[in-house]
């Protein structure tokens, strides 16, 4: 399997005025297509950081973040994102889903941003919708849902487009055990089909359904574990 | 995408109703307000741009001995000599406006403005015809228009009708009426109701007016050339006419002639003696541009901080596209979208507003305000431009400050974002800067209209009322039924009224050449008027020369020759060929409207038969029933003619109309500032506390008293309010001084306590504001904001 994510002494240094703190420090990771990897560690040791910068909605200030081989790192915001639609997908702890479009235009909102056309975008989104049960919402508000129907809709969103990558940031954090189980099951059908998944989590039980977990601590990788072969 | 954007912003828009009403009925205000000022502009700079061949069409203009100013007079015989004596002339059209009493059918007669003019006027101008012929050579023939015809004739063809005229005097001229035009329009320099051939114009006496009268001046005298370049030369040729106009009238004698475009003559405001209409003055024009603009970028400036004010709410959204691969520059336009959106709404109230607004403003100051937004081209091209230009400059720093924001600062909660920022405060600023502007200039003008209405103009004009009549039978009659009349304290005849006459002359005394108004009045005329003297006598009509060679002076006049009051006794002056001597000095007293200075006056005696005008003084509050008992004598007297009776307090009438006027216009636009003022303020307040919140609770805790809490909130905005203050009261002070001397000579000023009462009004305004909402926050529990932590 050819690497997708690789990176060389990834570091990200935040600046206050009167101190500097090293988020990721000399970061080397590499992540083969069809992984599921999960990010273990305490608060504020850089895993939602490391995220951040996989998903190219940040940038690391020193070394080089190589995705499918390509230096992402110090690319202009407009080729980031364009690579970053086209190949990533992302939940989130809190969802984010926008509140002001419905289950169904939310999930289509990635593919607006790809110029799918409107009948192809329709199929597509009834389509997963369907598969994820939660057609029957499809005209609701985002306030309307639980949170278990909001993340499974934020699941969908970041899946809709056929990305190489999810990027997971403590996908159930917001949720009950059972909400919780329901998330990662779907997490791990995606990887299942060839998906690459990369969370991060406090969960043991959650990090478990990955093949390898990444522990850090003060922003550098203190040990990898590989659970199981992946396919 | 964009169907994705319109209905984001819809939502948006629906959920923030407050926001969205408070930005639609704004933005409304201001695009209405600059509509307003640009049809005003229009329209000023229109005028006679509806005359084809406008390039080819020249004014003649004349010169006076004394005066080097641009006079709206022409010889009358030398249009038609003109014509023959020169090739490049291939129209020539003599214009005379009167007054005369028109009578038609059974109906009573009624006073209208007629124009006599030539064959040529209508291959010169384009005035449409609607019915019937338009052929000035048909001497039987008048012309009206459709006012005119619905007036006399009702919904019955006009055409063939008999209109009987009364030039000035009792002869009647009978004419058929041969054509019915569209009425004038507004932005025209000419101006009719009926029209007819030039040789109709008939003489007090009877007499039709000839055509080598030299004696006789026209109103106005067009020359359509074949080549405009021939002006130049034409207008040194016309010199030739000179010897014999100077030689029949002595007391105008011209200098030289000039000739303007058409286009040239419409945008012209400083024609002297100018019986055609003119455009508004640079004050009525720019005055509502500056205040529109004003306005405009107040509302603008509102839009733009109450959608900052309101972006974290936001946030997430732009956060949530950008990981979805939104790029800035989408989220930017989508911002602008939503922004277009309100403007497109604000548009539809503006074009409510301005349906009831434009008529009210046209009849306020008779400058004709209309918005067609379906049919005028140039109308719908600024709205869009405006609509563009309001979205960029009300959407643009928050669509870009919105967008530009990381994803994980926002998802962070890391972004402190909509916080009252120094560009915030500095929009603020500006608009405590603009209301302040709109308050002083209505309390400025509110305080020039009760100026004007108690100023001392130099005689009695609360009580006094004109009453013309065409001979001194007539006059005779009329002064002595009114005499009977209980309330009238002192009647006299006069030739000369004040305020309503233009008795402009030139006067030359101890080898000076000056210029002034000469008044004939009758014996009693100034003490009916209430007029002072300050040096010398009055007139006294039983002594003989008085009528032949006394003259008055005002203390104006004196001091023009360099003369004091008592100086001037005994001195000689020179008018046309007849020399006079000053027995008396007056006190200067105001002759024209406020608009002007007190013009340099001198009165002389005329005998009771050159008198044709009755003045009256009424008692005291009796004045109005003096007038309608006046009215009453008239129509018994003479019931075949109308009743020509004023006011003489209609001298103030325009000035007072003026001024109530722009005072009305700045009141109405200081309520809508100070509104947007307050709105913008609350909003910046509300965030401020927002944010603060937790802060406040704990600072309550620690023992912070409600006046530190106050000082905490508002310490933020005090400089910058009263920073905008300051400026806003310099601006206004210096906008509101120089709009009234463009427009009134004399006017009452600023006062200190106008701009101490516009502060006051804005601070108690802004202390209103945020005291509504700081005193909720006083009123909070800490306990309860603090129990989250």
């Amino acid at each position: 399997m050819s690497i997708i994510i690789k990176t060389n002494h990834l570091t990200k240094i935040y600046r206050t005025e009167e101190v500097q703190t090293k988020a990721l420090n000399d970061i080397n990771i590499e992540i083969k297509e069809g992984e599921f990897v999960s990010v273990m560690g305490p608060s504020g040791c850089g895993k939602s950081t490391l995220l951040n910068v996989m998903g190219m909605i940040d940038s690391q200030d020193e070394g080089e973040y190589l995705f499918n081989g390509e230096e992402v790192g110090k690319l202009p915001e407009r080729k980031r994102a364009n690579i970053r639609k086209a190949n990533l997908g992302f939940v989130f702890q809190s969802f984010n889903l926008i509140d002001e479009l419905t289950v169904f235009e939310n999930v289509e909102l990635p593919l607006i941003y790809n110029k799918i056309g409107a009948n192809e975008r329709k199929k597509r989104v009834e389509e997963l919708l369907e598969g994820m049960n939660i057609m029957h919402r499809k005209n609701h508000f985002p306030q309307q849902l639980s949170g278990g129907q909001q993340q499974r809709v934020a699941v969908a969103r970041a899946v809709i487009n056929k990305p190489k990558l999810i990027l997971a940031d403590e996908p159930t954090g917001n949720l009950d055990s059972a909400n919780g189980d329901e998330v990662m099951k779907i997490l791990a059908d995606l990887n299942a089909t060839g998906t690459t998944v990369l969370m991060v989590t406090h969960s043991k039980y959650c990090a478990e359904f990955g093949n390898r977990i990444i522990r850090m601590l003060d922003g550098q990788v203190v040990v990898e574990n590989v659970l199981k072969d992946y396919i | 995408m964009i169907k994705n954007y319109i209905t984001i912003a819809l939502r948006n828009l629906m959920r923030a109703r407050q926001y969205t009403l408070i930005n639609v009925i704004g933005l409304g205000i201001g695009l209405a307000a600059i509509v307003w000022a640009f049809q005003i502009y229009r329209f000023s700079f229109s005028f006679d741009d509806f005359h084809p061949d406008q390039e080819r069409v020249f004014r003649a203009l004349s010169t006076k001995e004394g005066n080097d100013a641009p006079m709206g007079f022409f010889p009358m015989p030398a249009v038609q000599l003109a014509k023959g004596d020169f090739s490049s002339i291939e129209a020539a059209v003599r214009i005379r406006h009167n007054t005369v009493d028109v009578k038609a059918g059974k109906n009573e007669p009624f006073m209208e403005p007629i124009l006599f003019t030539d064959l040529d006027f209508f291959s010169v101008f384009n005035f449409p015809l609607l019915k019937g012929q338009n052929d000035l050579n048909d001497r039987s023939a008048i012309l009206i228009t459709e006012e005119i015809a619905t007036k006399y004739f009702g919904d019955e063809d006009p055409i063939g009708k008999e209109m009987v005229l009364y030039a000035g005097t009792e002869f009647p001229k009978p004419l058929t009426v041969k054509g019915v035009l569209k009425n004038t329009p507004n932005n025209s320099t000419i101006s009719f109701k009926l029209l007819t051939n030039y040789e109709n114009l008939q003489h007090g006496d009877g007499t039709p007016a000839k055509p080598d009268e030299w004696n006789s001046m026209l109103d106005a005298a067009f020359f359509k050339l074949k080549t405009p370049e021939d002006a130049g030369r034409l207008a040194a040729d016309f010199k030739k006419y000179l010897p014999l106009q100077n030689a029949a009238r002595a007391d105008w004698k011209m200098t030289g002639f000039s000739l303007v475009s058409l286009k040239e003559h419409a945008q012209m405001s400083d024609i002297s003696v100018n019986h055609l209409e003119e455009r508004p003055k640079d004050s009525a024009i720019f005055g509502p541009l500056v205040l529109g603009l004003l306005i405009w970028i107040s509302t603008c400036l509102n839009f733009t901080n109450t959608t900052v004010a309101r972006s974290n709410q936001r946030l997430k959204e732009m956060g949530v596209r950008k990981v979805m691969g939104g790029r800035r520059s989408q989220l930017t336009t989508q911002m602008l979208l939503e922004c277009f959106a309100i403007v497109v709404m604000a548009f539809g109230v503006a074009v409510f507003l301005n349906s009831l607004w434009l008529p009210s403003f046209s009849s306020m100051f008779f400058i004709e305000v209309r918005a067609e937004y379906l049919t005028d081209g140039v109308l719908l091209a600024f709205i869009g431009l405006a609509v563009v230009l309001t979205t960029l400059l009300a959407g643009a720093y928050p669509a870009f400050y919105i967008s530009r924001f990381n994803p994980t600062q926002i998802f962070k909660g890391s972004v402190k974002f909509g916080d009252t920022s120094l560009f915030s405060r500095l929009l603020l600023g500006l608009q405590v800067s603009i209301a302040m502007i709109t308050v002083i200039g209505s309390l400025g003008f509110a305080e020039n209209a009760e100026f004007q209405r108690t100023y001392d103009y130099g005689y009695d004009r609360e009580n006094v009322v004109n009453i013309p009549t065409q001979n001194a039978s007539e006059l005779a009659a009329m002064k002595a039924a009114v005499q009977q009349i209980p309330g009238v304290e002192a009647v006299a005849g006069t030739h000369a009224l004040i305020g309503f006459n233009l008795p402009w002359r030139t006067i030359e005394a101890e080898g000076q050449i000056k210029e002034g108004s000469v008044y004939s009045i009758g014996a009693d005329f100034m003490e009916v008027m209430q007029m002072k003297m300050v040096e010398g006598r009055a007139f006294d009509p039983k002594l003989e020369s008085d009528f032949d060679n006394a003259l008055l002076v005002n203390e104006t006049m004196a001091g023009n020759f360099g003369w004091t009051a008592a100086a001037a006794i005994g001195k000689t002056i020179r008018l046309d060929t007849q020399n006079f001597t000053v027995v008396g000095t007056m006190k200067d007293f105001h002759g024209t409207m406020l608009f002007g200075t007190i013009d340099p006056a001198a009165m002389r005696l005329v005998r009771p038969e050159a008198a044709s005008n009755l003045v009256l003084r009424a008692k005291p509050g009796e004045v109005v029933s003096v007038f309608d008992q006046s009215k009453a004598v008239w129509e018994k007297l003479f019931p075949m003619k109308p009743y020509r009776g004023y006011y003489q307090n209609e001298v103030a009438a325009e000035a007072m109309r003026v001024t109530t006027g722009i005072s009305a216009v700045n009141r109405l636009f200081a309520i809508i500032t100070l509104l947007l003022t307050a709105t913008g303020l609350y909003a910046l307040v509300s965030l401020t506390l927002l944010k603060r919140m937790r802060e406040i609770a704990i600072r309550k805790v620690m023992g912070a008293s409600s006046i530190n809490i106050v000082a905490l909130v508002n310490k933020r905005y005090f400089w910058i309010f009263l920073f905008g203050a300051a400026i806003g009261c310099f601006g206004g002070f210096a906008l509101t001084k120089l709009l009234m001397d463009m427009i009134f000579k004399i006017n009452s000023g600023l006062n200190p306590a106008t701009l101490a009462i516009s502060i006051a009004i804005l601070f108690l305004v802004a202390v209103a504001t945020v005291g509504v909402k700081v005193w909720g926050v006083l009123r909070t529990n800490p306990a309860e904001v603090l129990k989250g932590d």
